[in-house]
């Protein structure tokens, strides 16, 4: 972790990641309270967490084999 | 055909237990963590189904079932905090593991913190934890024999316990890891082709479909606060605190250690977020909140616990069942062979081998932790048989938040210099009695979840209770921070110059 907020790269991925888990902890536990069903069944509180997971997955497979300091170890 | 199924099955897991038996090296390190030889693919299975256990299949839908979608944060909360154990703390545990052969994290804790106390406190604490974990395994399997062939509770409970106690004294890590792929696909393949072939069958206007009938009947069923009313703002709050957490269950910590180079932990990362939280943990959301409520109504209390196996005996063909007794039988064992050996580990190298009797052999070593192990399975029987509350919070309530208790000064560890034994001790103590006050006596929590207060006090005593004491020594430092920054560089640049050059120690 400390090797990812020494570079340019892991600090901006660090910042995204943040941002999202933030969200997830904070704001998701509000969103719940919405009567909206993405595709007809999935429940708000879902939708918002597969998006952020698809956030991270995103980030985290970019950052990790192209910029992690230990990509090759 | 069940029984001939449930003996082949044993058969099928025992052989393998042979083999990896006759292919261990017998070390203490091969036992314990596989000669830290595992590669991506088995990482994957291996971790997933340590954490995807009887519960995914019994207790989280079951839970959903009866209170909503607010349950599932737990879940999802889980698949962003164990990202973050392999890609953020997964590298130094693992050089650190490499560096000074270190088998259990706790033999590390003891080092960095300069306490042998500190290692055998730690050991007690998540041994007491994990003992309801392992039992809400054979809680499954023995609802899942029940079910499935109308035997008595305890006889799929005594099945599970004794086909774990083989796998594990027989083979040992690698074994377990093996079998759980083996497991995983097995749970995996049931789980989720019984979902979609009971939407088939059963709810003709699909998913959409079926949630708009429970709409109908419940309009709160697919939001918070749900059904019941139980998932507030500060619930749901807590409960994703409660998920994040996760990252401390010590049986997930040691797979960093098996890890046979740090790209294998980068996998692992992507794969448990798109494998595991999103597709993978579709499965058993989808059969909790739509699927379940949808087939069958008006199941209430531990009756939930098998909504799945309900609504698979009623739409599906009689043969299936066999199938799905699989499945539970597959999902209790990856979880249990696990929590077992990683208790085994704790008890044999963390208490017995610090607190009875200090140079062992490694011989001994691997003795004391099949004896061990023996001990906890019966344990954890004897919990099986109490089964005090639903299966949901077997999990979210007891375990989770008791392993929990160690995260703090396992990070602090790891990334603050300052942390000291004091700080430890005294966070590791006062999260834990918090937790169990808070567990007995609701006003202290403020309305949250008991391991939200807990951990928030753990982590205060850790960092006040250290900066008011001495530091480690400058020697414990260097080699827990400079020395194992050095170590990954130097194979950072060993890579670069002779590219092809392993970087195994």
């Amino acid at each position: 972790m400390r090797e990812i907020v020494k570079q340019k790269e892991g600090k901006i991925v660090t910042v995204i990641l943040a941002i999202s888990f933030l969200f997830m902890w904070i704001v998701n536990p509000y969103l719940g309270q919405i009567k909206f069903l993405f595709l007809g069944f999935i429940p708000m509180i879902w939708f918002m967490s597969l998006i952020n997971l698809v956030i991270w997955a995103v980030v985290l497979r970019i950052y990790l084999y192209k910029y992690w300091p230990y990509k090759d170890i | 055909m069940n029984l001939v199924a449930v003996i082949i099955f044993g058969l099928v897991v025992i052989f393998i237990s042979v083999y990896g038996n006759r292919l261990s090296k017998k070390t203490a390190a091969d036992y314990m963590v596989a000669g830290r030889e595992i590669g991506a693919f088995v990482m994957f299975f291996y971790v997933a189904f340590v954490m995807y256990s009887a519960w995914t299949f019994y207790g989280y839908p079951g839970f959903l079932y009866l209170h909503g979608p607010g349950y599932l944060v737990f879940a999802m909360a889980a698949h962003f905090c164990i990202p973050i154990l392999y890609f953020g703390l997964g590298p130094r545990l693992w050089a650190i593991g490499r560096m000074y052969g270190i088998i259990s994290p706790l033999e590390f804790l003891e080092k960095r913190y300069e306490s042998p106390a500190l290692r055998v406190i730690t050991a007690v604490v998540l041994i007491m934890f994990i003992l309801p974990y392992i039992g809400t395994q054979a809680v499954g399997a023995g609802a899942g024999f029940q079910a499935a062939m109308g035997v008595p509770f305890w006889v799929g409970a005594v099945y599970i316990a004794a086909l774990m106690v083989i796998v594990v004294v027989l083979g040992g890590m690698r074994t377990v890891a093996w079998v759980n792929v083996l497991l995983g696909l097995i749970f995996m393949i049931a789980f989720g082709g019984s979902m979609l072939w009971v939407i088939a069958v059963a709810l003709p206007g699909g998913l959409a479909g079926a949630a708009q009938e429970i709409l109908a009947r419940s309009p709160e069923a697919l939001s918070t606060p749900g059904p019941s009313g139980i998932w507030n703002y500060k619930a749901v709050f807590g409960l994703t605190t409660a998920g994040m957490m996760i990252a401390g269950w010590p049986h997930l910590v040691v797979g960093t250690l098996t890890a046979r180079s740090i790209k294998v932990l980068r996998s692992f990362t992507v794969s448990i977020i798109v494998l595991g939280g999103i597709v993978f943990y579709s499965i058993p959301t989808l059969w909790g909140t739509i699927v379940g409520p949808a087939a069958i109504q008006g199941l209430t209390g531990k009756q939930a616990d098998a909504v799945v196996q309900l609504v698979i005996g009623q739409y599906l063909p009689s043969w299936f069942g066999v199938v799905v007794l699989m499945a539970v039988v597959a999902a209790a064992m990856s979880t249990a062979g696990t929590q077992l050996m990683v208790s085994g580990i704790f008890i044999s190298k963390d208490l017995i081998s610090k607190a009875v009797k200090r140079d062992v052999s490694d011989n001994e070593l691997v003795l004391w932790t099949r004896l061990s192990l023996i001990g906890v399975v019966g344990l954890s029987l004897i919990l099986a048989f109490m089964r005090p509350v639903e299966m949901g919070l077997f999990l979210s309530s007891l375990s989770s938040p008791g392993l929990s208790q160690w995260l703090p000064l396992l990070v602090c560890a790891l990334f603050w210099k300052r942390a000291n034994k004091y700080g430890a001790i005294s966070g590791l103590l006062g999260g834990v009695i918090v937790l169990l006050i808070a567990m007995n006596y609701k006003p202290i929590t403020f309305g949250y979840p008991p391991v939200v207060i807990s951990v928030a006090v753990n982590l205060f005593l850790l960092i006040v209770v250290s900066l008011l004491t001495q530091p480690v020594s400058a020697e414990t430092q260097k080699k827990y921070f400079e020395d194992v920054d050095d170590y990954l560089i130097s194979l950072k640049k060993d890579k670069v110059t002779k590219p092809g050059v392993s970087t195994t120690v």
